[in-house]
C-alpha cells in the first residue's frame, strides 16, 4: 500500500468528512505521533474555518506548536493496493476527530498517527519499497473495508 | 439522510485521483534536487508534470482552480534536509 520517498514512509490517504466530501492526499507514517495531524493545505482545501476548531498543543522536535481539532463524523481512508494492482481496498477508519496544522506550520506534511496505526500490524520492506498493513482483529475500532 | 453506500461511491471517484497524486509524488521524489534549484523555499503543486508554485499555501491553492484537491502539494525546502517528524 505505502512506499518510501526520500527515505520516509508514505501512504495514500483519504479524508472523508460527514460522508459527503473526500480529499485524497499522501501522509507520512509517524509512529512517534499519538494522533493524526493533517497539513494546513488540507484544512484550506476542506474549507475549514479555524475559528471553529478547538485549539490544542503538540510537542515535537521543533518544540511546541498549536494544532487545531475538527470533531465530528471524520474518517480516514487508507488505500491498500499499489498503483496498478488488480483490486484495491480502502480501509475506512472512523475517528471522533482529527487535528490540522495551522498557517504558522504550513510547511508541515500530514502525519498518520497512532489513532489509526494502532489498528494495524505494519510491515516495512525497504528493499521492495513496500509498506503493508494488516488489520489487528482484536481491536474493536469502528471501520469498514471497501473493495473497488 | 446519506445513503449507506455514500462513502463507497465517493471513494470510487477519488481512487484515480489519489493514484495520480502518488504518481506526482514519485515524480517529485525523482526530481527533487532539480526542483529545489527553481522552487526552493516555495510550495508547489504537481499534476500531470505541470507545476504551480507560491510562497504560501493559500496563494498556491488560489492558483489551482476548481479541481484544486486533485493536485499533489508539497513544500520544497531550500536545502536538502533530513526529514524528522
Amino acid at each position: 500500500m505505502g512506499r518510501f520517498r526520500g527515505g520516509v514512509p508514505i501512504v495514500p490517504t483519504f479524508l472523508v468528512l460527514d460522508e459527503k466530501k473526500v480529499f485524497p492526499f499522501e501522509s507520512i507514517i509517524n509512529t512517534g505521533c499519538g494522533r493524526t495531524i493533517l497539513s494546513y493545505d488540507k484544512a484550506v482545501l476542506a474549507g475549514l474555518d479555524f475559528k471553529h476548531l478547538r485549539v490544542d498543543e503538540a510537542e515535537g522536535i521543533g518544540g511546541c506548536t498549536k494544532i487545531y481539532e475538527l470533531k465530528g463524523n471524520i474518517r480516514i481512508g487508507l488505500l491498500d493496493e499499489e498503483v496498478g494492482g488488480k483490486t484495491r481496498k480502502v480501509h475506512v477508519e472512523s475517528l471522533g476527530g482529527v487535528y490540522f496544522f495551522g498557517k504558522e506550520q504550513e510547511c508541515n506534511p500530514s502525519l498518520l498517527g497512532w489513532d489509526v496505526l494502532s489498528r494495524f500490524e505494519l510491515s516495512f520492506n525497504v528493499m521492495h519499497n513496500d509498506i503493508s498493513f494488516k488489520r489487528l482483529k482484536v481491536k474493536p475500532f469502528d471501520h469498514k473495508v471497501l473493495e473497488f | 439522510m446519506p445513503k449507506k453506500d455514500n462513502i463507497s461511491a465517493l471513494l470510487a471517484g477519488e481512487i484515480p485521483k489519489i493514484e495520480k497524486q502518488m504518481e506526482a509524488s514519485k515524480w517529485f521524489g525523482e526530481h527533487e534536487e532539480d526542483l529545489r534549484k527553481k522552487y526552493g523555499g516555495k510550495f508547489i503543486a504537481i499534476r500531470d508534470k505541470r507545476i504551480e508554485s507560491s510562497t504560501d499555501v493559500d496563494g498556491l491553492i488560489g492558483k489551482l482552480g476548481v479541481e484544486r484537491s486533485n493536485w499533489f502539494i508539497v513544500y520544497v525546502s531550500r536545502k536538502k534536509t533530513v526529514a524528522c517528524w
